[in-house]
């Protein structure tokens, strides 16, 4: 492989390239379907890579001979639909709109059929040559499933070749059908009255010039690709823009959900006509029992109650009790100051050096501290959350719970998707913000990562609330109130401050299932992992930062900084340290409200006023970097002084309601 | 691997895409699924290992399906 800069020529926006330029053959599908695979099939080994014009998405080309001709093939980057929503599907788009193109060929999962036709429908209707490689095929028919390539043939109006990308399987019927591109298929999927009239409407303006049909161009303009209405305005004069804005936006108002939803159910029933008429799969009819759960999860009457009993079990009687109370006394007590910490203390004191002492066994050390924190204290909690995490995931339960939220995630400028950061952030913050950005648009991201910040606590915070305010009824209580008061409140009204549209969610559930034992503890134990890799150099490097700022004076000038503050909110000067410690690490300074509430320094109010706050306060460095990589300074600034003002006026007026209500 | 998420199969090579332009993208000890883009991390060379205990106590003649290596194309 050589890597050359081979498309800085290719002009993705122009219609007509040289005309020396060979004819290209585009490789379009989902990511890991074997299209990489399929390619280096057709291509052999000469092949460069390259970035596509300004972008960071690497692009693969190659030649193949076919029938005399030389052609060049392209390995777009994977997409799902025409409709672009990453970088990768915006270049895909790019290319394949870009002229010059002899044929596409749609590489598609044989196991995944189904979900992936939808896409076929979307090419055929762009009056592209299309030929669908049906891959993986060997893999399909190891599991029982059975296609009939030829009435898919018919079905479709396109060639389709059954191909293994690995064994070579059906790559000399792909050249071959590349040798003499197949005439425009006429099976095309049908939108509703609205839809097709708009659609009719809007092709009857555009020019029949463009590289790719009128038809299928005025479908993206309908379902608001933002990359098609710009060659719009770029290529028609205002007047004609406008016309065909006009007619977009009266569609729109007639259909009581966007074009693209509706675009999308047609395509995916379409898809599901054809999977049914060519396609046998071993029989997986859902059991009654499994029906009956399947419907539990998702009705809204059955499925919030649901939810409760999941977060009292799970999270409440097993992370809380068992993993912060059971599970921490063993290793605290027993464990960490029964004997570690004395025989520690005893080797510590023949260092002859006390700052090096301390540094070991003093108070802020890294062992009487970084690692008994770490281990006696988080690991425990968060060892309980990955398992019941593991035993929810391998479920299937997860995706029901986003689609049993979707309605109400709307009412917070969310939709179900956003369940995956949110869940994920019960882990780690940091980890959740980054995946924020696979949410669809800015407004949501933005919203997410302010509700990350503000209200999701991680597991180990939440273990150890639970833990400290499971004795307390009344306080545990009031702290989930406040919080989920808080979050609905924050998420609403950046709804409301926030413009922009609600994007549709759907996705397709997997099947429910009994966990099976071997993935929970694979799932689980290499979360344990992760956690030793990369939580525990944490815990120690922030004791080590704590030491040097001890031995410095600077941590007592930040103590002496927060003192007042935290003495507002009715707490002692010595509660300064959790906050402190907070910042460091969201799980740190649960371990540091945790000592003090074993001291007995705080009261149950005031454990409960620190709970509150200490939720709700700022994120820790590590999630602030990235929200200031993933949402820019000037967001992340704004994210950080509403989640600081808001932390501290809650807890304040935590602390002032709680002594009303004599909690 | 099988996306925790959506029980997807996938390739571990195949995520990498979606971690690009990624803070920790150096060192990164997790991979996200490039179906739903549920994050995960990775599975450690020792998951071998416990693997392997796991199929000789309790599945002596099959693999579950987490647990098979992966055979899948890039």
């Amino acid at each position: 492989m050589v890597s050359i800069p081979f498309l800085t020529k290719l002009d993705a926006e122009t219609a007509s390239p040289p005309a020396d330029k060979p004819p290209l053959v585009l490789l379009v599908g989902s990511p890991n379907v074997g299209k990489s695979a399929l390619f280096n099939k057709l291509t052999g080994k000469y092949v460069t890579v390259s970035n596509y014009p300004g972008t960071t998405v690497e692009l693969s080309n190659g030649h193949c001979h076919c029938g005399g001709k030389r052609l060049e093939i392209i390995d777009t980057p994977g997409m799902y639909s025409l409709v672009p929503i990453t970088d990768e599907e915006r270049v895909a788009s790019d290319i394949l709109f870009s002229g010059n193109v002899r044929a596409v060929v749609h590489v598609v999962d044989a196991k995944n059929l189904e979900r992936m036709l939808g896409l076929t429908l979307q090419l055929i209707e762009t009056g592209l040559p299309v030929i669908l490689a049906v891959n993986m095929i060997d893999e399909a028919r190891n599991l029982g499933i059975r296609i009939d390539t030829d009435h898919l043939s018919r079905e479709l109006g396109i060639p389709v070749a059954a191909t293994s990308s690995l064994s070579g399987e059906g790559v000399p019927d792909i050249i071959k059908h590349l040798a003499t591109p197949p005439p425009p298929s006429m099976n095309l999927t049908r939108y509703g009255t609205i839809i097709e009239q708009a659609m009719m409407d809007i092709s009857a303006l555009l020019s029949p010039a463009s590289p790719i049909a009128p038809r299928a161009r005025a479908g993206l303009i309908l379902q608001g690709d933002l990359r098609e209405k710009e060659r719009l305005v770029r290529e028609k004069n205002d007047r004609d823009a406008a016309d065909i804005l006009n007619i977009v936006s009266t569609a729109r108002d007639r259909l009581n959900h966007s074009p693209h939803y509706y675009v999308t159910l047609a395509l995916r029933s379409h898809a599901a006509r054809i999977a049914s008429n060519c396609v046998a799969s071993p029989a997986h009819k859902p059991g009654r029992i499994r029906a009956f759960l399947e419907r539990l999860c998702t009705q809204p009457a059955t499925g919030y109650p649901l939810v409760a009993v999941v977060l009292y079990f799970a999270l409440y009687k097993f992370v809380g009790q068992f993993g912060a109370g059971t599970l921490v006394d063993l290793l605290e007590d027993g464990l960490f100051q029964g004997h570690l910490m004395p025989w520690m203390e005893k080797q510590a004191g023949l260092i002859p050096w006390p700052a090096f002492r301390d540094l070991l066994a003093g108070e802020y050390g890294i062992f009487t501290l970084g690692l008994r924190y770490a281990i006696a204290i988080i690991l425990p909690i968060v060892g309980a959350f990955f398992l019941i995490f593991a035993i929810l995931e391998d479920s299937g339960y997860l995706p029901r719970l986003a689609l049993l939220v979707d309605r109400g995630f709307k009412r917070i400028g969310l939709n179900g998707r956003a369940v995956i950061p949110l869940v994920l952030g019960f882990g780690c913050d940091t980890m959740a913000t980054l995946v924020t950005r696979t949410l669809e648009t800015r407004r949501e991201r933005i919203i997410c990562t302010l509700l990350l910040a503000l209200a999701i606590p991680c597991s180990a915070q939440l273990g150890v609330i639970l833990g400290l305010l499971g004795q307390h009824p009344k306080a545990l209580a009031a702290w989930a109130v406040v919080v989920l008061l808080l979050l609905l409140l924050a998420g609403s009204l950046a709804a409301r401050i926030l413009p922009g549209e609600r994007p549709l969610f759907y996705m397709e559930l997997p099947p429910l299932r009994l966990p099976s034992a071997g993935n929970v503890i694979i799932k689980t134990y290499t979360r344990m992992v992760w956690y030793f890799q990369e939580i525990l150099p944490m815990f120690l490097l922030a004791s080590f930062l704590i030491w040097l700022g001890n031995i410095t004076g600077l941590f007592h000038l930040l103590l002496r900084g927060i003192a007042p503050v935290v003495r507002l909110l009715g707490l002692p000067d010595s509660s300064a340290v959790a906050f402190l410690f907070g910042f460091f690490r969201r799980d740190y300074g649960a371990a540091g409200l945790y000592d003090l509430a074993r001291e007995g320094a705080l009261t149950t109010h005031q454990l409960t006023v620190a709970a509150i706050t200490l939720t709700l306060f700022l994120p820790c460095i590590a999630q602030f970097l990235v929200m200031q990589k993933e949402r820019g300074t000037r967001v992340t600034l704004w994210i950080s002084a509403g989640v600081l003002l808001t932390a501290f006026g809650t807890g304040f007026l935590s602390h002032f309601l709680l002594n009303l209500l004599g909690i | 691997m099988e996306c925790p998420y959506c029980h997807r199969m996938f390739k571990e090579s195949s995520a990498d895409p979606a971690c690009k332009g990624c803070l920790s993208r150096r060192g990164c000890q997790r991979v996200r699924c490039p179906d739903c883009g549920y994050e995960m991390p990775r599975e450690p060379r020792s998951a071998a290992r416990i693997r392997e205990l796991y199929r000789r106590i309790f599945h002596r003649h099959k693999t579950p399906p987490l647990l098979q290596k992966e055979t899948r194309h890039d």
